[in-house]
């Protein structure tokens, strides 16, 4: 039974969260499994980063490193219609990296998204959950802290749910891919973070016209997609779903970031300086 | 329409040897009918389709039965555009400052002895394209004593240097995105060179061992080969 960890490579401001996760549990792991997809969910063409950065952070990471450069797939939707068709992409991007590498039904998964980082304490409860587990296709969420627009600007009222650990046996007979997430089986630990649209505005504008939840920002020109995003970090809120959230702007947050990114924003901050 | 006009698929049929050794053959035969309308060639073999496009990917037609011969891929006058049929590694997808190793080991240990090189060329080479900051090795043994010895040596204290042992696809991802290659001869690291950099150095002393093979031979006659430029040192 092997343990791969893996995750997405879409944005270089997404790398100190990928380092961030695979430090926090390089050696609760076999194998890093890194994706990079040479398409966007909308289908358009994207601009590859690669893995040099990341080896630079990461020392070992060479040792466990399974770099899969995600082609244009055959059913890759190049002009998606709706939010279904962008999802189906981005399904494609989580999913078709069996196809690249060999993995077998008892192996487990831990599965996340580029800016998602669970904590090495979850990690090890849920593996032992896995492996104690009679059933064959175990698989469990757990609860994450999310946040919003800072690493800092956490949405108290909302807890996410997404990233999840696994046993292969969940997904790989499946003759098209799946997600990897969402297990259904939801445990009620805290498993860690999730940074969502916690990069510059400029990159955000980007990212909002390459999401898979793209059409949820169609109806705002770009410059109002800008003009709200900054009305809701100086408000202290996120707009962009029917439930407006509150955000809380935490002096603190290191008690609730995961160990390994706490570290690596102290490099990070102190090189700026 | 017509028997006659209806258009005839061959299917690639893949051998027992690596994945370098698969895609040159699989290049050759594209490249025999690529100038005839009529036929289509696809496959359908996983450890291949992963390098291919869409187009070229299915389990259409009847078995291959030409020969298929690997030198014959590099020398041929014929070229075909390879970006046409396989997901190629772009030029901004390249790090000018990373030299990729590649040493193979393992099964040459068995049947091809006179295959495992030794440190001094991999030094040698390095020593030579001095400018090169980082060196990447990529080696299917990375306990092998060639390894280690290569990795101790002084010039490699001077570098940033990593060492990948992982899957064949991720591997392979890691040496066609270094800027220049130096390699054990393989055919692994020749695809690298051509889905890459575009630029690989072999050993000559291994060229004059092998002088009664085409390729070898070529290459020692300073014949020029298509898709990647090959040197010996």
């Amino acid at each position: 039974m092997k343990i791969f960890l893996k995750s997405i490579l879409t944005s270089p401001k997404e790398i100190i969260y990928l380092a961030s996760q695979f430090l926090e549990i390089e050696d609760l792991i076999d194998k890093f499994i890194l994706i990079e997809p040479r398409f966007t969910h909308t289908g358009k063409e994207r601009e590859m980063i690669g893995v040099n950065r990341l080896l630079e952070i990461c020392p070992n990471l060479n040792q466990k490193l399974e770099y899969i450069p995600l082609p244009f797939l055959k059913n890759i939707i190049k002009n998606p219609k709706n939010e279904i068709e962008t999802h189906k992409n981005e399904r494609i991007t989580r999913g078709s990296f069996i196809d690249f590498i060999t993995i077998s039904p008892s192996d487990v998964v831990i599965s996340i998204d580029a800016d998602e980082v669970l904590y090495k304490s979850y990690v090890k409860r849920a593996l032992k959950r896995v492996r104690d587990s009679i059933n064959p296709f175990y698989g469990e969420t757990p609860i994450i802290n999310q946040f919003f627009y800072k690493d800092n600007y956490l949405a108290a009222n909302f807890h996410f749910r997404g990233p999840s650990i696994m046993r292969a046996s969940r997904n790989i007979f499946f003759p098209f891919p799946r997600d990897w997430r969402y297990s259904r089986n939801f445990v009620s630990d805290f498993g860690g973070c999730h940074f969502s649209w916690c990069t510059p505005l400029e990159d955000l504008i980007v990212k909002a016209n390459n999401s898979a939840h793209q059409k949820l920002f169609l109806k705002y020109s770009e410059n109002s997609v800008e003009k709200r995003i900054k009305k809701d970090i100086t408000e202290k809120k996120y707009s962009f779903r029917k439930d407006k959230l509150d955000l809380i702007s935490l002096k603190n947050p290191t008690k609730i970031w995961p160990n390994s990114y706490t570290k690596l924003k102290t490099i990070h901050t102190n090189k700026t300086k | 329409m017509s028997r006659k006009d209806k258009k005839k698929y061959i299917q690639y049929d893949y051998i027992r040897a690596g994945i370098g050794n698969n895609l040159l053959r699989f290049i050759d035969l594209l490249t025999i009918y690529s100038g005839n309308k009529n036929y289509k060639v696809f496959t359908n073999h996983f450890r291949l389709s992963r390098f291919c496009k869409p187009q070229i990917i299915g389990s259409k037609g009847i078995k291959n039965k030409k020969k298929l011969l690997l030198s014959e891929t590099l020398n041929k006058k014929m070229k075909i555009d390879l970006d046409s049929y396989f997901n190629l590694v772009s030029n901004n997808e390249i790090d000018k400052n990373i030299l990729g190793v590649h040493f193979r080991g393992t099964d040459f240990e068995r049947w091809k002895k006179h295959s495992i090189i030794s440190p001094n060329f991999f030094i040698k080479s390095i020593e030579k394209f001095n400018h090169y900051k980082k060196i990447y090795i990529v080696t299917d043994d990375s306990n092998h004593i060639n390894i280690k010895t290569l990795i101790n040596s002084e010039i490699l204290k001077k570098k940033y240097v990593l060492c990948f042992s992982n899957s064949e696809y991720s591997d392979f991802s890691i040496l066609s995105r270094t800027h220049k290659i130096v390699a054990s001869p393989s055919t692994f690291s020749l695809c690298a060179s051509i889905f890459g950099p575009k630029d690989i150095i072999y050993p000559r002393i291994y060229a004059n061992l092998e002088k009664n093979s085409p390729f070898w031979k070529g290459l020692l006659e300073g014949k020029s080969t298509s898709y990647t430029k090959v040197s010996l040192l």
